[in-house]
């Protein structure tokens, strides 16, 4: 198993590689399941003893499951304040593993389509991801994981709710499905809002692609289902995928809108926003964030050549703060991030 | 172009903040955009139904009862929206059962049980066909719709045991 976070740096996901389904508009999709064992108490309430057990435990009946067996091992205690962030810029975990990192586990499959959470929010997430819009593969990439586990680790279960998680929200079927999107059409529209007070009606979940704060950096939103008790898994699933579709149909249609009210106006934004990609010798996250969305949005609308999904897909990733140090090999400055930042991607894009 | 806060430099950056209902849209400079980035919050807001459990918990009683598997109590799940183990489901169910429907519209689960079979108790299986029978109606199959509105009342009546397909 590899526990080296510089070489993990140097991965990319097999799901960047932008040839899933709608892989102009959807990046990614998640599935999540959320496991805890019987008879313990959730991780927030267990004693550093009954952490330090769960973790040897699914740490034991983990590793023999085919994909983790090959993959990425990370005890997050052992990682640095400036390592863990890494875990976080790959989408591998959210910041509650973060923040209290002792006897948290993170298992991930050499591809980094599978990874396994312990001792986060609860004792176990399982999750999987597939490039594109693709709920039902993600899915069922998790339950298998899930059924592969079976009975060695018995669950929290009850009749009549399910799966018994530390959140009430996750209780049922523990399953959370997460797309992640690049609506710069809906935003220059102005529609954005409509689409997403919408999807908030339909008890969708709407974050930024960082998932942190408030602030949406270029045009990229995570949405995901909320309720996850009362529908079987494939029934949510099949809401999610028709509700997303209905989100990517939108956003086609404000490109053409913004096509027909303003082409030159949106090959300028476009152009520019290539330009500063293949010239830059500084560049802030913000603009890089917003160039790579706007040299995107370009290339949907076929106004600029086309490096690729998986080219953006990537890159969107590695130009994140601790992607730069990991792979400098120590702690930059902002100004020396903006300069490892602009050249990353004029490496990339200086040729396209 | 010029950017929205300087209203010197051509704008080169779209910042987008988006807090509940509202959002707030500026073009920037690059340099009015990195002092904004330094400014911009890194902590999270709750997510939309983490506090969901503090809040319909807020107006309920004062917390006496402590979950005999972890000790919580009601104070401790205001305060944490979160329960502290299996057990707490049942010590606090009569509390639970009312946000659980309001939050995900059912409180009985309906899907994969462990060792992959499907949910073998009756309400769930009532909960199901529930569901089933509404989809069935709006598609305006009638002669399914039928089919699952007896299996219905055969359950709801305390008939066979769930478990089959209607």
């Amino acid at each position: 198993m590899n526990g080296c976070l510089g070489a993990l740096a140097a991965r990319d996901a097999a799901w960047l590689a932008g040839d899933g389904p709608h892989g102009d508009i959807v990046v990614a999709t998640r599935a999540r399941l959320a496991r805890n064992l019987a008879g313990l108490p959730f991780p927030h309430r267990a004693s550093a003893a009954a952490l330090a057990t769960v973790a040897a435990d699914l740490d034991r009946h983990l590793q023999r499951l085919p994909q983790f067996a090959q993959g990425w091992r990370f005890e997050l205690g052992a990682c640095s304040g400036r390592e863990r962030p890494l875990l976080r810029e790959k989408l591998l975990t959210g910041s509650e593993l973060l923040a209290t990192p002792q006897h948290r586990l993170l298992l991930a499959s050499a591809d980094l389509g599978a990874a396994a959470l312990v001792n986060g929010e609860d004792h176990l997430h399982l999750c999987a991801w597939r490039s594109g819009l693709a709920a039902g593969e993600a899915l069922a990439a998790a339950l298998a994981a899930d059924d592969a586990l079976g009975d060695a680790c018995a669950p929290a279960f009850s009749e009549e709710h399910g799966y018994l998680t530390a959140s009430p929200g996750n209780v049922g079927t523990g399953l959370r499905l997460t797309a992640v999107l690049h609506l710069p059409g809906l935003v220059m529209a102005d529609e954005i809002d409509k689409v997403l007070n919408a999807l908030r009606q339909l008890e969708f979940g709407v974050r930024g692609l960082t998932g942190e704060g408030r602030t949406v950096r270029g045009a990229l939103f995570r949405v995901g289902n909320l309720t996850t008790l009362g529908r079987d898994e494939n029934e949510i699933a099949e809401d999610f995928a028709g509700h997303v579709g209905k989100v990517i149909v939108h956003e086609r249609a404000a490109r053409d809108l913004l096509l027909g009210r303003d082409r030159r106006g949106l090959e300028d934004i476009a152009w520019r926003g290539l330009a500063s990609l293949r010239s830059a010798r500084l560049m802030t996250a913000q603009e890089a964030w917003d160039c790579l969305s706007h040299a995107r949005l370009g290339a949907g609308c076929g106004l600029l050549p086309n490096p690729g999904w998986d080219a953006f897909n990537r890159l969107l990733v590695r130009h994140q703060p601790a992607h730069l140090e990991v792979t400098a090999g120590r702690q930059l400055d902002g100004r020396e991030r903006s300069a490892a930042r602009a050249d990353l991607l004029r490496a990339h894009f200086a040729a396209s | 172009m010029k950017c929205h806060r300087c209203g010197q430099r051509e704008a080169s950056v779209h910042w987008l903040e988006i807090s509940g209902e509202t959002r707030h849209s500026v073009w920037l400079c690059g340099d009015c955009a990195a002092a904004g980035e330094r400014e911009a919050p890194s902590a999270s807001g709750p997510e939309p139904l983490v506090s969901f459990l503090g809040r319909g918990l807020a107006s309920g009683p004062a917390g006496r009862a402590a979950c005999p598997g972890c000790g919580t109590s009601l104070e401790d799940l205001r305060r944490d929206n979160r329960l502290g183990c299996a057990v707490c489901y049942a010590t606090f169910r009569t509390a639970l059962l009312p946000l659980l429907g309001r939050f995900h519209r059912h409180v009985s689960h309906v899907g994969k049980v462990p060792g992959g079979g499907r949910p073998a108790n009756r309400l769930a299986e009532i909960s199901r066909l529930r569901l089933a029978l509404a989809k069935a109606v709006a598609a305006e199959e009638f002669e399914r719709a039928a089919g699952l509105r007896d299996r219905l009342r055969e359950l709801e009546d305390g008939g066979p045991g769930a478990g089959g397909e209607a």
